[in-house]
């Protein structure tokens, strides 16, 4: 029984023992490695992009960190006994916050509508936390953000596939849902990263909405397709699109989250500046960044993405 | 409106863009000549000839501003301000037209007490100050209710101050031998052109040198062009040496025609901007972006 999506399977090409790290670094792609040793022992190798960016052994108290390198040394018997998933990015990004998290309770759900009365609950109390849905083959997470769930943070798997949203939720068909709670480490690397993606969301989506409100859809258009034509050299998953920003890039570090999110907004600054001056483009940056949540502020300004950044 | 592929323009918008500015740059230089060298004989002629260019100057600025108020929705708040924009400077354009069609009726006497040259250029200043209060309204009160009406408010107030300004002229003997309502516009010009003038300088101030701020500066160059003749019409004209008399005539009568050009010189801009995007190599702030990239 494997931890993360026991039903995915993904055919490893050679016989080479580190064969699917291998593979997924050569592709560039996320995944995850599962290691079940013969004596009983659970191992997690989680890669972002082909980066590793932990290794864990799964312990009846949630996963604990070790070091990358004792990973590929762990020795198993079969392939049997190693579980290579390819990930999509956002549910990368999932699966880092739930080996990161502590895990706080289960529950069980009889149906749907118990799940959707919990989701308003969830969203009255401001509740911030990770979820995990198990149901027959489905697995599925959400991060709930102070109440909120954005798109990105909800995935599921499918036979299909990976789905993402709340919505992809209903696409359960089994009715007993397994519920765990996890409560994030605020000091991981992972729910740092979390909450600098939604300062960066929501003041880019702060932002980007005055500056349509100022200028129009098609000139804010004009800048969305400028920044992400500059930002293209850089391969990351982040695009702006309307007013909001579209990040479904897992970073496996803060630094580099930090310098991605610098480059988008210095050119969202500098397109700005020249549309309506510096001024009114640094009180816009200024105004929206108030708008943001505290937490939020915090992750921003604790690593300079701050408003006097982004103008000239 | 959020269409992915931009239409690809037929001509080179940077090309139309220089074209543009080199023709104004002639028309002005033209303008310039027929002024002040009287070229034609018939000072009639010579009159309408400068007429002339400055109505292809208005038109020019009207025809760009309706491009560019064309490109947004009615939902979208620019759409207001530059279809305001836009008629401002039609109704300038038809006080010009009528300028040329009052002066070939009554070139041999005078002009009646109210003419459509006055009521077109009051609306044009109405529908530009409106423009004016519903871009500082976007800026500054988004979240106050104040509608069009208040606009209509301060427009009356401002009438009616003017209106006070115009029984005290006529109670002083200024004006001596026009009737109330000919005071009453000559008044209003300067008033308005000034409140307008302000109002202009300090968005465009508030916008730095930003490309959305540029069609302000027509009004500004207009502000200047009027406040010079305000100036005179007050009895300046007589504490000027000869030397400043010729300077400031140059700078009143080039503004003129320069405040069209400069508003439609940047409402094209703005147009092939909006309407294309970067295709048209009008956007260039990349430059100081990869600059500030590599200090990151």
């Amino acid at each position: 029984m494997w931890h993360f999506f026991n039903q995915a399977e993904y055919s490893i090409a050679g016989d080479s023992p580190a064969g699917p790290e291998i593979e997924f670094r050569g592709q560039n792609v996320s995944g995850l490695i599962e290691k079940q040793t013969d004596e009983g022992g659970h191992f997690i190798l989680l890669l972002a992009g082909g980066s590793p960016v932990g290794a864990y052994v799964l312990e009846a108290t949630g996963a604990k960190s070790i070091p990358i390198s004792d990973f590929s040394s762990i020795a198993y018997s079969d392939r049997q006994r190693l579980h290579p998933v390819k990930l999509t990015d956002p549910v990368g990004r999932m699966v880092w916050l739930a080996l990161e998290s502590k895990p706080k309770g289960k529950l069980f759900l009889a149906s749907d509508n118990d799940w959707q009365n919990k989701v308003t609950d969830w969203k009255a109390s401001r509740w911030t936390g990770l979820v995990e849905v198990k149901a027959g083959i489905y697995q599925g997470f959400a991060f709930f953000w102070q109440g909120e769930a954005l798109m990105a943070d909800v995935v599921l798997y499918t036979p299909e596939g990976f789905a993402t949203g709340l919505s992809s939720l209903g696409q359960i068909e089994a009715a007993n849902r397994e519920i765990t709670l996890y409560e994030p480490e605020k000091a991981s690397s992972a729910f740092q990263c979390f909450v600098l993606r939604q300062g960066a969301v929501r003041w880019s989506h702060k932002i980007l909405s005055r500056y349509q409100e100022l200028v129009g859809k098609n000139l804010l258009q004009v800048m969305n397709s400028e920044v992400n034509h500059s930002i293209q050299p850089w391969n990351w998953n982040l695009a702006l699109a309307g007013n909001t920003l579209v990040d479904r890039h897992f970073f496996p570090q803060l630094q580099l989250a930090t310098y991605a999110y610098r480059t988008l907004f210095m050119g969202i600054g500098a397109q700005m500046s020249f549309m309506i001056g510096n001024h009114l483009a640094q009180r816009i940056f200024s105004d929206t960044f108030k708008m943001i949540l505290p937490d939020e502020t915090a992750a921003l300004q604790a690593q300079r993405l701050i408003p006097a950044a982004f103008t000239n | 409106m959020s269409k992915t592929n931009r239409p690809t323009p037929r001509f080179s918008p940077v090309r139309v863009v220089q074209i543009s500015a080199a023709i104004s740059l002639i028309l002005l230089a033209v303008f310039a000549w027929v002024y002040f060298a009287a070229p034609i004989p018939d000072d009639y002629w010579n009159d309408k000839a400068t007429d002339f260019l400055v109505i292809l100057a208005s038109a020019g600025a009207a025809l760009a501003g309706t491009w560019v108020a064309r490109l947004f929705e009615k939902d979208e708040a620019p759409w207001r301000i530059w279809w305001a924009f836009a008629i401002g400077f039609w109704c300038w354009l038809a006080g010009e037209i009528s300028g040329l069609v009052y002066d070939a009726i009554y070139w041999e006497t005078q002009y009646p007490d109210l003419t459509l040259i006055d009521l077109f250029w009051i609306l044009g200043y109405l529908f530009l100050g409106l423009s004016l209060y519903y871009q500082y309204r976007l800026i500054f009160g988004r979240q106050n209710k104040r509608g069009t009406r208040y606009y209509l408010a301060l427009v009356a107030l401002a009438l009616l101050l003017i209106a006070i300004l115009t029984n005290l002229a006529v109670s002083t003997g200024l004006g001596e031998g026009y009737a109330w309502i000919v005071l009453f516009i000559t008044i209003l010009y300067p008033v308005f052109d000034l409140a307008e003038g302000v109002g202009a300088i300090r968005l465009s101030l508030l916008f730095g040198r930003g490309q959305w701020s540029r069609p302000w500066w027509g009004l500004i160059l207009f502000a200047l062009s009027d406040s010079i003749n305000s100036f005179y019409w007050l009895g300046g004209y007589r504490w000027l040496s000869e030397g400043m008399q010729t300077v400031f005539n140059v700078i009143t009568n080039i503004t003129y025609p320069a405040a069209y050009l400069v508003a439609g010189l940047a409402l094209l801009t703005n147009y092939y901007m909006i309407k294309h995007g970067k295709a048209v190599g009008l956007t260039k702030p990349t430059k100081k972006f990869n600059e500030n990239i590599k200090n990151i």
